[in-house]
């Protein structure tokens, strides 16, 4: 290429160049450094030398054309460089940062640095270019000489814009700027899950291809630039959404500071990025969100010079909109392009006339590859026309390409032979099978299943019932309460399992909701039922798996059971049981599951391998929720054994047990529990350094209930090497799962793929597929369809929903509520809930539910539920006669079950809103801020293993004031955080406290006296004394200064 | 789905009840019930005359074996 070049003159010595600090946004430019390209066509063939001198003349005419950029040292903005000649070519910031030369076909080729000349700058210096060559040099002689005034210089226009942002009113436009900042959280995410839909980059895929470029039309050519700008933005802002799942995004918008009057004429680096926040709410339209765009970025270009400093380039998302004109100077324009190379990804959008060319810039779009980088493009070019053609089209309702098939999965064939089939004929086939087998061990006591059957038989001989009945089981022990779950399906109803600790209120108002007709309970608890209204009580005595075996009596009681149910009066499309979820109004919901769900997901479960005669499962989930069904009656119906903790064991030391193999956890085949869990086992059992002693065990590992991480892999694989790995998804109206997989290390972590007579559909606001990588809403079809909730039709016909992919008439799809997306292995991966609900601990928890409770207190006016670091936290506003206590408040929501029950409670003024009006969760504030008091008088720790003992629940709780009588569970504490503490004295104080005792012992004075009794070295009082000393010293040497701080927080 | 969006309620050959938004067409065994209104409306109506969620079939054998 033959570039224009001119050499400065060797005879004049030349003068010393000068140096000016970089403009405001001179040193964003150094960050995202676009280049712009303009190729344009003179009217007359131009040659070389011509265009050279006129290179020249426009090159002494402005400084900023002469100005190199010197990196600061220190990392900080560089230093502007004006030479008083031209700067020889380069490609560092130290060369001339733009070229002008010849190209093929007489054309002219521009192209600058954003460090020197923005898109509208290189227009300027064309138009410049243009007028010497028309003019010739003649001219440019003529004007040199008449000392008329040169242009303004790009390093005054800096100075000045510095100047201004030194302005309160600057400071004032630049804080609502800062707010707008706020959630670029959303928009990282959103780039890494847009970067995870690209394959794996391998040497084969890895050679550049031409990037994809996608067109959209514009219903004509005078369509005002403001408009075209916010509709394709917007397309933006909601293809991103689209893809990436956020309710909220911020992103940076370049924005150009000739909207200044007097920055017009202005030859320099004159873009800054300026961010533009957006939130998605179903039901928006595109109207909507273009308007918003629109208005949005109007305000910003009233006040750009105040805002420019503060830029959001480093901001993962950006846009940026350019406007081509036809003609520059009397030269037409052939082409405008622009290529940045900033953080993230960018959407460059180049309009011409009535054409809009969509491009996909920055650091990541490289990575993405041009399957995906097309795709994005597509979305956004759909979104853009049907924002232009169909402005009412909700935002979550566009049609992005083409759908991805339904993962969908046929009955497996163990299903199918059991199709007709109750859950208790299976277990009564397993026990003719192996009648001596054991079908439950719990510590020292098992119950073969010849036992276990007879046991349940005389049971249910007891309760009358008819099919359909709901059965309560409120029982203790967990031996006594399998025997009286399989008593109630063998009299041909249906099981509720209570949990005895819960409240009597909650208790009660569960059996009404259910319409309990009868209840198994121990002496000891129904004495707590009060009047058994509307229901028999049966009393259950202890099951202590001595005494007869009752093997002839039970197969009698089998003959008399079939005799009484007929022919055909019962099915397998009976129910099997009732399990109560958190329901969002405030009322739990009450899930009804029949037989053929439960036996179609058992019969995959044998067919997945995950069960069969030598199983040895731990049911270490509490028996209320959905987990249980697959630890016990998994073993159950095939002839496998059911190992129950005893009442009082932690679900921790019996999985820790199984993992190690000690015990009772020798004999374990299969574990199942929630991610949480199995990471604090896991880190109980890591060695503190280095790599981990594999275990040597073949567990079969089945994690679900919350999202899996790739690290909670990656350390499973390396502590047991010959472990199988199971992610399961599914909500108990699907019947335990619709979903599972192996995982292996290194794997992207998805839901899975179906279990049997299982089909998973992503489907948009309309119901609609959507295309692979668009998140949507996950429905599921099939077998595990549950009936729906008891008694709520309302709520069941909301969530249950006609199957329109279905080939069964009739068919159903239920409406998880979590929001998924088809990912590159094609299986779907989770991104989030469509609605408020919360996993806390593996808990499912309606915000609602406890919002609603909150309510009812006299002195709470207004209350927000959510998370915080797996943690409930309540955020409530007082009545005007102040905050209740916490003991009050805990007190108050003992109706709700101990796991919904929130750790921290924390008093606002007032409940942060959206624009929108509705709670703006990101905004209430951290917890630890704002805790309210625990209420009774502060007892300060009054001894040194005191001071210890709180000194450690403020590590593991977060508390900020820790007393001598306060609650581990009152500040938030529960057994993991137990399980913490245990870790943490054993490091301080090399000494072992037994879990089970801490539990027991809930305020920092029983901790430090379990402490004490646990001393046997001396090794505590001896920590303890040396921490009192330091701790003295410390606040010796901060009194004054926290006074301070006090005051200042007061102001 | 704004929140004007009418609704049909919907019901199938074993009498269990949903909601379809209106003019949309119905996928095979499912039929009109003949109200129309918003989500909240219907969700009330389904409310008050669904209040035995057994499906048809396994609520006529009850009948027959009770």
């Amino acid at each position: 290429m033959n570039t224009a070049t001119s050499t400065a003159d060797a005879k004049t010595p030349a003068p010393a160049a000068e140096t000016f600090r970089a403009g405001p946004h001179q040193h964003d430019a150094t960050r995202d450094d676009t280049v712009t390209t303009l190729v344009l066509r003179a009217p007359a063939p131009v040659t070389g030398a011509e265009l050279a001198a006129a290179v020249e003349t426009v090159t002494r005419r402005y400084e900023v054309l002469r100005t190199a950029l010197v990196p600061s040292p220190a990392g900080g903005a560089p230093t502007q460089r004006v030479s008083p000649g031209p700067l020889p070519g380069g490609p560092d910031g130290a060369g001339r940062l733009w070229t002008a030369a010849p190209a093929a076909g007489g054309r002219i080729e521009l192209t600058a640095s954003a460090r020197v000349l923005d898109a509208e700058g290189l227009w300027l210096l064309a138009g410049e270019l243009a007028r010497e060559l028309e003019a010739g040099p003649a001219a440019a002689a003529q004007r040199a000489g008449t000392g008329e005034d040169g242009p303004l210089q790009y390093v005054d226009v800096a100075e000045w814009l510095h100047e201004v942002l030194a302005d309160p009113e600057a400071a004032e436009a630049r804080a609502s700027q800062k707010k707008a900042h706020g959630g670029y959280d959303d928009a990282e995410e959103t780039v890494a899950r847009v970067r995870s839909l690209a394959p794996a980059r391998t040497a084969s895929n890895s050679g550049a291809t031409a990037a994809p470029v996608r067109r959209v039309a514009l219903p004509g050519p005078h369509h005002p630039a403001a408009d075209t700008e916010a509709v394709l933005l917007a397309a933006w802002l909601v293809a991103l959404h689209r893809f990436g799942g956020a309710q909220a995004l911020a992103v940076r918008v370049s924005t150009g500071l000739r909207e200044v009057p007097q920055l017009k004429p202005v030859l320099g680096p004159l873009t800054a990025w300026t961010a533009v926040r957006q939130e998605f709410e179903a039901g928006r339209t595109l109207a909507d969100v273009v308007a918003e765009v629109r208005t949005a970025r109007a305000a910003q270009r009233e006040v750009v010079e105040l805002t420019s400093d503060l830029s959001a380039v480093n901001a993962p998302l950006g846009f940026s909109y350019l406007e081509v004109p036809e003609r520059v100077g009397g030269w037409s324009v052939v082409s405008l392009a622009a290529r940045g190379t900033g953080p993230g990804l960018r959407l460059t959008a180049v309009r011409r006339g009535d054409l809009v060319e969509l491009r996909l810039d920055g650091a990541e779009a490289p990575e993405l590859g041009a399957d995906v980088t097309g795709r994005i493009l597509d979305a956004v070019a759909t979104v853009a026309e049907q924002g232009m053609r169909e402005p009412s089209t909700p935002i979550g309702q566009v049609r992005l390409g083409v759908p991805a098939a339904p993962p969908t999965a046929p009955a497996t064939p163990t299903a199918a032979d059991w199709a007709e089939a109750t859950l208790t004929d299976l277990v009564s086939r397993a026990a003719a099978r192996a009648p001596e087998a054991v079908a439950v061990r719990c510590a020292t006591r098992e119950l073969t299943y010849r036992r276990l059957c007879s046991s349940a038989a005389s049971l249910a001989a007891r309760v009358d019932a008819a099919p359909d009945d709901v059965v309560a089981v409120i029982v203790p022990d967990p031996v006594t309460r399998l025997v009286a779950q399989l008593a109630a399906l063998r009299a041909g109803s249906a099981y509720l399992v209570i949990d005895p600790d819960d409240p009597a209120e909650r208790i009660a108002g569960l059996l009404a909701d259910a319409s309990v007709r009868h209840c198994l309970a121990t002496a000891e608890t129904a004495s707590r039922l009060g009047d058994g209204d509307g229901y028999a009580l049966i009393l259950v005595e202890e099951e202590d798996g001595t005494g007869e075996s009752g093997g002839e009596e039970g197969a009698a009681l089998d003959e008399a059971e079939q005799r009484r149910e007929g022919a055909g009066a019962r099915g397998p499309d009976d129910l099997a049981y009732l399990l109560f979820t958190s329901g969002s109004t405030g009322r739990p919901k009450p899930v009804a599951v029949t037989h053929r769900n439960v036996v179609n997901y058992l019969g995959w479960l044998a067919d997945a391998g995950l069960i069969g005669p030598d199983t040895v499962l731990p049911a270490t989930a509490a028996p209320v929720f959905d987990a249980a069904v697959k630890q016990v009656w998994g073993p159950l119906v095939l002839g496998g054994t059911v190992v129950l903790p005893p009442a009082g064991e932690s679900p921790a030391e019996t999985l820790a047990d199984a993992l190690t193999g000690t015990g009772a956890g020798a004999a374990v085949t299969t574990v199942n529990t929630v991610p949480r869990l199995w990471d604090e086992t896991l880190r109980a059992l890591e060695p503190a350094e280095g790599t981990a002693a594999p275990h040597r065990r073949n567990l079969d590992v089945l994690l679900g209930g919350e999202a899996l991480t790739a690290d909670l892999v990656e350390r499973t694989h390396r502590l047991l090497p010959g472990a199988r790995l199971w992610n399961l998804y599914g909500p108990s109206e699907t019947t335990a799962n619709a979903s599972a997989g192996t995982v292996a290390a290194g794997d992207r972590v998805s839901l899975g793929g179906p279990v049997g007579a299982t089909t998973l559909h992503v489907l948009d606001e309309a119901m609609t597929p959507v295309p692979p990588g668009v998140v949507g809403e996950l429905y599921v079809g099939g077998a595990g369809v549950a009936r729906g909730y008891a008694g709520r039709g309302g709520l069941t016909a909301e969530r249950f929903v006609p199957d329109p992919f279905s080939g069964t008439t009739g068919a159903r799809l239920y409406r998880t509520g979590d929001l998924v997306r088809i990912g590159a292995n094609g299986l779907p991966e989770f991104c989030g809930r469509a609605d408020g609900q919360l996993k806390v601990r593996g808990h499912r928890v309606e915000p609602g539910e406890i919002e609603a409770v909150l309510l009812r207190h006299p002195a709470v006016s207004a209350a927000v539920a959510d998370a915080r670091d797996d943690r409930l936290v309540a955020w409530l506003v007082p009545g005007p006669q102040g905050p209740p206590t916490v003991a009050q408040l805990r007190e108050h929501c003992a109706v709700l079950p101990a796991y919904m029950i929130p750790a921290v409670f924390v008093a606002l003024e007032r409940i942060p809103l959206t624009a929108q009006g509705k709670t703006d969760r990101r905004m209430l504030p951290d917890p630890a801020d704002g805790h309210l008091e625990q209420g009774g008088e502060f007892t300060a720790p009054r001894t040194p293993v005191e001071r210890v003992v709180a000194e450690i629940w403020r590590t593991v709780l977060g508390a900020d004031r820790v007393g001598a009588h306060d609650n581990f569970f009152a500040l938030g504490g529960d057994s993991i955080r137990a399980m913490h503490t245990v870790a943490r004295v054993r490091d301080l104080m090399a000494t072992e406290l037994p879990l089970r005792e801490l539990l027991g012992a809930p305020t920092v004075a029983d901790q430090a006296n379990l402490l004490l009794a646990h001393d046997h070295d001396g090794s505590v009082r001896e920590f303890a004394e040396a921490f009192a000393a330091l701790d003295e010293d410390a606040e010796a040497r901060t009194t004054s200064g926290s006074t301070d701080d006090a005051t200042e927080d007061q102001t | 789905m704004s929140e004007s969006t009418l609704y049909d309620v919907v019901l199938n050959d074993e009498e269990q009840y949903s909601l379809w938004e209106a003019e949309r067409e119905l996928p095979a065994g499912w039929h009109r019930e003949g109200t129309r209104g918003s989500r909240e409306e219907c969700v009330a109506h389904i409310d008050r005359i669904w209040t035995d969620i057994r499906p048809r079939s396994v609520r006529e054998r009850h009948a027959r074996h009770a």
